[in-house]
C-alpha cells in the first residue's frame, strides 16, 4: 500500500511547530514544554486552561498537524481516525486525581480531573474541536516509537473507510515521584496520512509498506515517528 | 477479506472464576454485585461492586497481575508462537498508584499499561511485541474489531486479546464524584436506574482465519462477521443524546458484514445503568432498527461494569447466547424505560438466528459495535 503524508504539528520542548513552516527538533525527554493556546489556536478556547497536560500537549500535537494539512476548519463531521501511542499516558494526571481523594476519604475527589485519568481522553477534546467522528484509541508502549500506531493508521486508512487517518504520539514524560524514571518523549507529534492522489496541493512524501513489512518513507525504512518527521521537516523548511 | 473466527474464549469475572460459572450465574438472575470491604467507602455515594474474592490487595503487585495469571490458566490449548498479542485495559495495576500515594510498597511498573502485555506474552510464550489498546470502556470492543480486521485483511492469522481491569479506590472514587455510582445494584434500562455498579473482571478471546484454525483443528466457537467504530464528537464523558455515533458504529458493523439489520437476532447492550447512556442506546437502537428492533440485554446488573474488560466478557459470553439460543436476563430490571419495553427482560428471552450484536461506548466519545455470527462448525 502507498499513502502520504500531508500534515505534520508537534509541541515539545525544543518548540511547537507545522512542518510547512518550521524545522522540527526533537526535545529533550524529562524537559519542560511551555507553550500556550494562542501560540496554537487562532481563536480564543477557554477549555483548554481546564484541561491536564497530557491532554493540552496531544490537542495541540493534533491541531497543528491538522492545520499543516489545512484540514483544521470544518461544517460538518469528518470520518477520520485518531491512533495515539504513549509510554506513561494521563499517569501524571491520575496522581494528581489520587491528591484529591485522599484527604476526607474521597469526599473531595475532583469529577472534572477524574474526567482527564484516561489516556484516550484527549482525543474525545480533539474529536470535539475539529469534528472528527471516526475511531479513536491509544497504544501504550513500552518503548515510545509510534511505529505499532503508523501500521495500524495505514491499515485502516487502506481499508477505505476514512478520508485521513492522525497518528502521533503523545507523553508527559517520565515520572520520578512514581519511581518511573525511563527516557520517554515529552510532548506530542502528529502526521496526517491520507491516500495517494487524493489530497490537493504538496505533500511530504510517500509512505508505503507490503503485508507485514517496515514502512518505508520514499524508500527509506522508518525507524520511529520522531526521526520520520526529521526525514519530513526537509521538505518544506 | 477472510472469515475471523473465534476460537476459544474465556472470561474471571464476579460471577464466577470461568465462563462456564459466569454463564449459569447470568441465566440464573444472580447479581454479583455486594458490599465492598477492599477500601473504606463511607466517604462515596454507595458501598457496592462486583468484586473477585480472589484478588487479595495485599503486596507489592498490583492485584491486576493476579487477574490476568487467573484468565490465563484458562488459556488451554496454548496458542501459536506467532499470535499477535492485544491487551486491553484502562487502568491496568492503578491499585498501586494507589500504595504509592499512602507510603506503601508498590511496584511502579504495574501502573504502565504495557506491562499487561509484557506479562501475558511471557507467560505464553510469544515472542511478538505485544499490543496494548485503551479507548475507555471499549478498550476491548476496539481491541476485538482491530484484531479481527487484521486477519480478514491477511496480515495475521492468529490474535489473542486479553482484557482486564480491577475495582479500586481510585476508579471507585471518581464514578462516586462524577454522581453516577448507583447507591444500590444497578438496573441497567429501568424506569429506575440510578447509576452504575462497578465491577472487575477479564477475558481472552482468542481469533483465527478460518484456514488457521481448520489447519490446527480448532473449531469455532463463533465469527466476527462485521465491526464498526465511531467517536461521538459531542463530549468527553457524556454520551450523545440523539445516538449518533453509536449509529454510525451499529451501521458500519452491519455493511462490513454484508448483512441485512433484520438478520440481528439480539443485541449484547452496553447497558451500564446510566440515566444517559441508557437512553442514548434505546434511542441509537430504535434508529437503527426502527419498529423491528430485536431483544436486547445488559449483563452489568449481574457483573457490575468492568470498563476495559467490558465487551470483551460480553463477548465471550456472546459465544454462548449463540451456542444456547438464549438471550439472558437483564439482572435488576423491574419496570424497563419508555421505549425498552418488550426490548428487555428480567427473564431470559428466546435468541432465534445467527446474529448477535455487541456494543459498547466510553468516555471520550468512542463507540464500538461487533456484529458475531453463530458458528458452523460445532
Amino acid at each position: 500500500m502507498k499513502q502520504v503524508i500531508t500534515g505534520m504539528g508537534w509541541v515539545n520542548s525544543a518548540g511547537l511547530g507545522r512542518g510547512r513552516r518550521v524545522v522540527y527538533r526533537p526535545g529533550i525527554p524529562g524537559a519542560p514544554v511551555t507553550f500556550s493556546s494562542k501560540q496554537v489556536f487562532p481563536n480564543p478556547m477557554p477549555r483548554f486552561g481546564r484541561m491536564d497536560r497530557y491532554s493540552r500537549l496531544g490537542l495541540a500535537g493534533i491541531a497543528l498537524a491538522l492545520q499543516d494539512a489545512g484540514l483544521a476548519s470544518w461544517k460538518e463531521l469528518r470520518n477520520i481516525a485518531v491512533i495515539t501511542s504513549t509510554v506513561y499516558g494521563c499517569l501524571e494526571t491520575d496522581a494528581d486525581y489520587y491528591d484529591t481523594v485522599i484527604p476526607e476519604g474521597g469526599k473531595l475527589a475532583s469529577p472534572n480531573l477524574f474526567a482527564y485519568t484516561l489516556s484516550n481522553t484527549f482525543l474525545g477534546e480533539a474529536a470535539l474541536q475539529f469534528g472528527l467522528s471516526g475511531p479513536s484509541y491509544v497504544l501504550h508502549e513500552e518503548i515510545l516509537s509510534g511505529l505499532t500506531g503508523l501500521h495500524m493508521a495505514m491499515e485502516i486508512l487502506a481499508a477505505g473507510l476514512f478520508p485521513a487517518v492522525l497518528v502521533g504520539m503523545c507523553d508527559t514524560g517520565p515520572l520520578p515521584s512514581l519511581g518511573l524514571k525511563d527516557r520517554s518523549l515529552t510532548g506530542a507529534l502528529f502526521f496526517v496520512l491520507q491516500k495517494e492522489g487524493e489530497p490537493e496541493g504538496e505533500v511530504y512524501g510517500s509512505l508505503t509498506k507490503e503485508i507485514s513489512g517496515p514502512i518505508c518513507y520514499e524508500g527509506n525504512e522508518t525507524e520511529d515517528l520522531p526521526r520520520l518527521a526529521e526525514q519530513c521537516s526537509k521538505r518544506f523548511v | 477479506m477472510r472469515e475471523v473466527r473465534i476460537i476459544n474464549a474465556g472470561v474471571v469475572t464476579a460471577a464466577g472464576p470461568d465462563l462456564e460459572s459466569t454463564w449459569k450465574t447470568l441465566m440464573k438472575g444472580y447479581t454479583a454485585i455486594r458490599p465492598l470491604d477492599r477500601f473504606p467507602v463511607e466517604g462515596y455515594r454507595a458501598g457496592i461492586g462486583a468484586f473477585i474474592p480472589a484478588l487479595n490487595p495485599g503486596g507489592s503487585s498490583s492485584i491486576i497481575r493476579k487477574l490476568l495469571d487467573l484468565l490465563l490458566d484458562q488459556v488451554t490449548p496454548g496458542v501459536p508462537e506467532s499470535t499477535l498479542l492485544i491487551t486491553a485495559s484502562t487502568k491496568a495495576g492503578i491499585d498501586n498508584l494507589e500504595k504509592i500515594k499512602k507510603g506503601q510498597a508498590a511496584i511502579p511498573e504495574d501502573l504502565l499499561t504495557a506491562s499487561l502485555g509484557k506479562q501475558a506474552a511471557n507467560r505464553l510464550g510469544i515472542k511478538r511485541r505485544p499490543i496494548n489498546i485503551s479507548a475507555a470502556c471499549a478498550s476491548s470492543t476496539v481491541a476485538v474489531a482491530q484484531g479481527a480486521s487484521l486477519i480478514a485483511s491477511g496480515i495475521e492469522d492468529s490474535v489473542l486479546i486479553c482484557c482486564l481491569d480491577v475495582l479500586t479506590e481510585f476508579v471507585f472514587s471518581g464514578f462516586s464524584a462524577l454522581q453516577v455510582l448507583s447507591p444500590f445494584p444497578c438496573r441497567p434500562f429501568d424506569r429506575e436506574r440510578a447509576g452504575l455498579s462497578i465491577g472487575e473482571g477479564a477475558a481472552f478471546i482468542l481469533l483465527m482465519s478460518a484456514e488457521k484454525g481448520k489447519e490446527l483443528g480448532r473449531p469455532q466457537l463463533a465469527v466476527v462477521a462485521g465491526s464498526g467504530l465511531s467517536n461521538d464528537a459531542r463530549h468527553i464523558t457524556a454520551p450523545d443524546r440523539n445516538g449518533g455515533g453509536l449509529i454510525r458504529a451499529v451501521k458500519e458493523a452491519l455493511k462490513s458484514a454484508g448483512v441485512e439489520k433484520e438478520a440481528v437476532a439480539g443485541i449484547s447492550a452496553h447497558g451500564t445503568g446510566t440515566v444517559h447512556n441508557d437512553l442514548m442506546e434505546l434511542t441509537a437502537f430504535r434508529s437503527v432498527f426502527g419498529e423491528r428492533c430485536p431483544p436486547l440485554y445488559s449483563g452489568k446488573g449481574c457483573l457490575g461494569h468492568t470498563f476495559g474488560a467490558a465487551g470483551g466478557i460480553e463477548i465471550a459470553l456472546g459465544t454462548k447466547i449463540l451456542a444456547e439460543q438464549c438471550l439472558p436476563p437483564t439482572v435488576g430490571l423491574i419496570c424497563p424505560e419508555q421505549g425498552a419495553e418488550g426490548l428487555v427482560s428480567s427473564r431470559s428471552q428466546n435468541f432465534r438466528g445467527q446474529y448477535l450484536l455487541t456494543t459498547n461506548s466510553g468516555f471520550g466519545g468512542i463507540n464500538a459495535a461487533i456484529l458475531l455470527k453463530r458458528g458452523q462448525e460445532r
